[in-house]
């Protein structure tokens, strides 16, 4: 069993690892021209949510 | 229960923020159409339809299962969900989702109020899974979409209201969706935000990261007497002193008007989180006060 110590350790790390992980993936979404993509998809309207399509 | 002015603060931001997100005037009012400029690449975590007439940013959860339906990995939002996940938890449920803030404002109906029983919280992660990750990848559409009363309500409704030509493609899935819509309202009217603690998949994604986000709840263990108040203020139903940092907090800091015994902190305050079974063997001193009133 961990103490509180460990616990905030592990806690930070994992928090760490989270926020490269989000950068890397946001970098990488950047390249790829996800922006554009998102974009597109939330110009034309969505059938599926207002019931139509 | 100590009289802070974080509650009004709170009301005052959900407002804005729905009215903000959903500002855009032309779309409402000159011949409606969505707004196409380049604020729809902004993904925030909350639950707002982008087929709204006023919608500026685009739904996380509708872009993820787009990019489900075109077969590609959505990096760009599961990235920026990631980060404010491991930033904030869910601090943005409790203080900026315009369907939370609907959903709190049905509940202050007054009629007699029901608890939601525990394992109806694990649906959420389902709902995550199967109807945005994993069916709109196998059927190619966004299958969540379908069923989201979110949708209906910002997007359904005001899109048949503003555009007569759409009204004779109203068929079963557009009143299913009205169904779905009337009765998620009816139950939040009876339970606390019942759609964000059973079934919102946005919730579901945020929730993986409270216990780690930086933004942290925490309980003072010399000054909670478990009086319960903070369950009876919680939009969530909690008990903040059994787990500050529970999946289910949303963050909004409404327990913390009790005698100081919560309080907002950060994953790198030393201060120690406290568990019930703490609380059990070092029992409060409280020298004149016994309840929070």
């Amino acid at each position: 069993m961990l103490n509180n110590s460990d616990m905030r350790i592990l806690k930070i790390t994992l928090t760490a690892i989270a926020v490269i992980v989000g950068i890397i993936l946001i970098v990488a979404g950047v390249k790829i021209d996800d922006i554009t993509e998102i974009i597109t998809n939330g110009t034309i309207l969505c059938l599926s949510c207002i019931g139509i399509g | 229960m100590k009289k802070t002015k974080l509650p009004i603060i709170r009301w005052i931001i959900l407002a804005i923020s729905a009215l903000l997100i959903n500002s855009y005037i032309s779309g409402w009012l000159y011949k409606p159409h969505l707004y196409t400029g380049k604020l729809k690449a902004i993904i925030l975590p909350v639950l707002n339809c982008y087929a709204c007439p006023g919608a500026f940013p685009s739904c996380p959860i509708g872009t993820i299962q787009h990019f489900m339906v075109i077969k590609f990995v959505p990096l760009l939002t599961l990235g920026i969900l990631i980060i404010l996940g491991a930033l904030v938890g869910r601090l943005f449920c409790g203080w900026a989702c315009p369907f939370g803030l609907f959903q709190e404002l049905l509940h202050k109906i007054p009629t007699p109020k029901l608890s939601m029983p525990r394992w109806m919280r694990f649906g959420k992660y389902l709902f995550l899974i199967i109807t945005v990750f994993v069916v709109p990848y196998i059927i190619t559409d966004t299958f969540f979409c379908k069923l989201c009363p979110q949708g209906a309500l910002e997007g359904g409704i005001p899109q048949m209201l503003l555009k007569p030509e759409l009204r004779h493609l109203a068929g079963w899935l557009y009143w299913t969706k009205i169904a779905i819509l009337t009765i998620t309202i009816f139950l939040v009217i009876f339970i606390k935000r019942f759609f964000c603690r059973a079934i919102c998949p946005l919730g579901a994604f945020l929730a993986i990261f409270n216990k780690i986000s930086i933004v942290q709840m925490k309980v003072n263990i010399s000054q909670c007497t478990q009086c319960k108040l903070c369950k009876k203020v919680c939009p969530v139903d909690i008990n903040i002193y059994e787990d500050p940092n529970s999946p289910e907090c949303i963050r909004c800091g409404l327990c913390i008007g009790c005698l100081n015994g919560v309080k907002y902190s950060t994953i790198f305050s030393s201060e120690p989180t406290v568990k019930p079974q703490q609380i059990e063997q070092n029992p409060p001193k409280i020298p004149e006060i016994n309840n929070c009133d």
